[in-house]
């Protein structure tokens, strides 16, 4: 029974290692093609590792001559901005509709249900004409706003249940205490949410550093490009310059996996959405 | 009790938005600005022939959009045309992918939910693709599926003697539309592994013991045990899926534009370039208010449908 068991075990790995050798043999390929010389024609057999010594002027010049430099300090700054906003809209509007009582709040949160139903992306060509009437095209604050918008739907259902699992009684002590609602939300509601706030912080930034749509379709200037952007553009310009391509494709990668080594407790939370989204 | 006068209610009512307030008014000003009222307006563009040209008129039309994407629908080479390829393209991801995810998914959430060690190790391996930026994935799928015979794709099926020439995967219809579904797969398969590990987690053990008891082999503890307890789950990601695969754009948009003429194309990138290449904005309004007509429609039956068969 006991062998039995083991050969299992030896089975259930083998199957695993090989179905993650397919799935992660193109990411090798990408990092090897990153360190190599290659342009117009593939080489005869495909890159899985890269030749020593490394190639390393693709990086150098992807960093300096197709500043790339630049985009990535935009892509932190618009980011990051994006994620303080998010949160900061995501916990007063979960907030508001956890524990307080006004007029409309079942019809608004229904209306907010009803949103997220439709394609996000068909709200495009309208949402232009608005940024376009605020005079906010090719400006990063209109980008913000509108990924503020766009974001308080799903995270205020996302969040709602979550603050209501708060006990009442530990604000009221607060109550009591003297503390006003915003210390409350402060010190007590959002230190015992913290991972679920957490959670969708990171999928925030994850899914702002990575944007592609709005940022091509609501900036113009090359200087105020993002990665994705710059990346995406660049890749129609060098069509067959691999290794260029490839070593601005791990320059936008590198965060991203950087960031999900670090929090992967959180990233792998993603069953805690589920349980909010079922009740 | 009685009731209160309609002057007391209002004025209680005025109280508790005066309370809210503070903590409301920043996201439901940016939520109507940029959600609630785009798509009501969705609705004005396609009945119009929308200018973005500040002062330009934009003369009313009916439902002239929206009849153009049937005029001409079986005649080649019309818009109605490139519409249904796409709308079919559409339908065809959702009946590909999603069982490919699914159980994909499962079948990895299985294996790791009963290995003793390295559970974490290979749930990072499956999801790095998850997280992975759509354009840099898509570089990468691009360099693979490359016509030439040193492609990886085409290197590795002709050592196997799968093929015996190198294909040019993206520029034919059908293995394009194929590479774009293995993508979708490839892409989507680890955020369905790590929901379904988080519920296999919830089934308790001791109906695997009760079932053992009762003489039931692996298969049918899977069957029997497993697939009825996480049936919620399922439900749950069904719908996730389909919306994704109906949703399906950036694969498109960044690995074949919808060519050879239009033949991969899908609704989102039709929609997309309408509206940003051709600047016709009300025909991709109308287009766009259909699209989002038939998968909130689809959804909801299929909501209604799946939790009466959850009460059974």
């Amino acid at each position: 029974m006991k062998r039995k068991k083991t050969i299992a075990q030896v089975v259930i790995h083998v199957i695993l290692v090989v179905l993650a050798v397919v799935c992660l043999t193109p990411f090798l390929s990408m990092i090897s093609s990153s360190f190599m010389d290659i342009r117009g024609v593939l080489p005869d057999t495909p890159v899985i590792f890269p030749e020593v010594p490394l190639f390393t002027e693709n990086y150098v010049k992807v960093w300096t001559a197709n500043n790339f430099s630049r985009y990535f300090v935009n892509t932190l700054l618009i980011s990051v901005c994006g994620l303080v906003i998010n949160v900061l809209i995501s916990v007063t509007m979960a907030y508001s509709f956890s524990r307080f009582k006004f007029p409309g709040r079942e019809i608004l949160f229904n209306v907010f249900l009803l949103t997220m139903m439709v394609p996000a992306q068909l709200a495009l060509i309208s949402q232009y004409t608005v940024l376009n009437g605020l005079h906010l095209i090719d400006n990063y604050a209109g980008v913000l706003l509108l990924w503020g918008g766009t974001c308080v739907a799903g995270n205020t259902f996302f969040y709602r249940g979550f603050f209501e699992s708060v006990p009442k009684e530990l604000e009221e002590s607060m109550f009591l205490d003297g503390a006003s609602r915003f210390q409350v939300l402060l010190h007590c509601i959002i230190p015992l949410c913290k991972p679920a706030i957490a959670t969708s912080a990171i999928f925030a930034f994850n899914g702002y550093w990575g944007d592609l749509f709005n940022i091509l379709t609501f900036i113009k200037t090359e200087e105020k490009r993002t990665l994705s952007v710059a990346l995406q553009l660049f890749r129609g310009q060098h069509t067959t310059e691999y290794g260029l391509m490839f070593a601005a494709s791990v320059i936008v990668v590198i965060p991203v996996i950087v960031i999900f080594v670090i929090f992967q407790k959180q990233f792998m939370q993603q069953g805690l959405m589920e349980g909010a989204v079922k009740g | 009790m009685e009731k209160e006068s309609l002057a007391v209610r209002f004025r209680k009512g005025a109280r508790q938005w005066g309370a809210v307030l503070p903590f409301l008014s920043v996201g439901l000003i940016l939520f109507i600005t940029f959600v609630l009222f785009p798509q009501i307006k969705n609705v004005y563009i396609a009945l119009t022939d929308y200018s973005i040209m500040p002062g330009s008129e934009n003369p009313f039309v009916g439902l002239d959009n929206f009849k153009r994407a049937f005029e001409g629908m079986f005649e080649p080479g019309t818009d109605a045309n490139y519409f249904w390829i796409a709308f079919r393209n559409n339908l065809l991801a959702v009946l590909v992918t999603v069982p490919g995810q699914l159980v994909l998914g499962l079948l990895v959430a299985v294996m790791i939910h009963n290995l003793k060690m390295g559970k974490n190790t290979y749930k990072v391996m499956f999801y790095i693709a998850v997280i992975c930026d759509w354009v840099v994935v898509a570089n990468i799928f691009d360099y693979i599926f490359q016509p030439d015979s040193g492609s990886l794709v085409n290197f590795v099926l002709m050592k196997l003697h799968v093929i015996q020439e190198p294909i040019a995967w993206l520029k034919e219809t059908w293995t394009g539309n194929f590479v774009i579904w293995v993508f979708s797969i490839w892409k989507g398969f680890g955020w369905v592994m790590i929901i379904y590990t988080a519920a296999l987690q919830g089934v308790s053990n001791d109906l695997y013991e009760a079932a053992t008891i009762d003489g039931a082999n692996t298969m049918d503890k899977f069957f029997h045990v497993t697939l009825p307890c996480i049936k919620g789950t399922t439900f749950y990601l069904l719908i996730n899926l389909i919306n994704g695969a109906m949703n399906i754009f950036i694969q498109v948009f960044l690995l074949t534009k919808g060519d050879p003429v239009g033949t991969t194309d899908v609704m989102m990138n039709y929609i997309y370039t309408r509206a940003f290449s051709y600047f016709e904005f009300g025909y991709a309004a109308a287009c766009g208010l259909m699209m989002g007509i038939f998968v909130f429609t689809t959804s909801m039956c299929l909501k209604r449908f799946l939790r009466y068969g959850q009460d059974q």
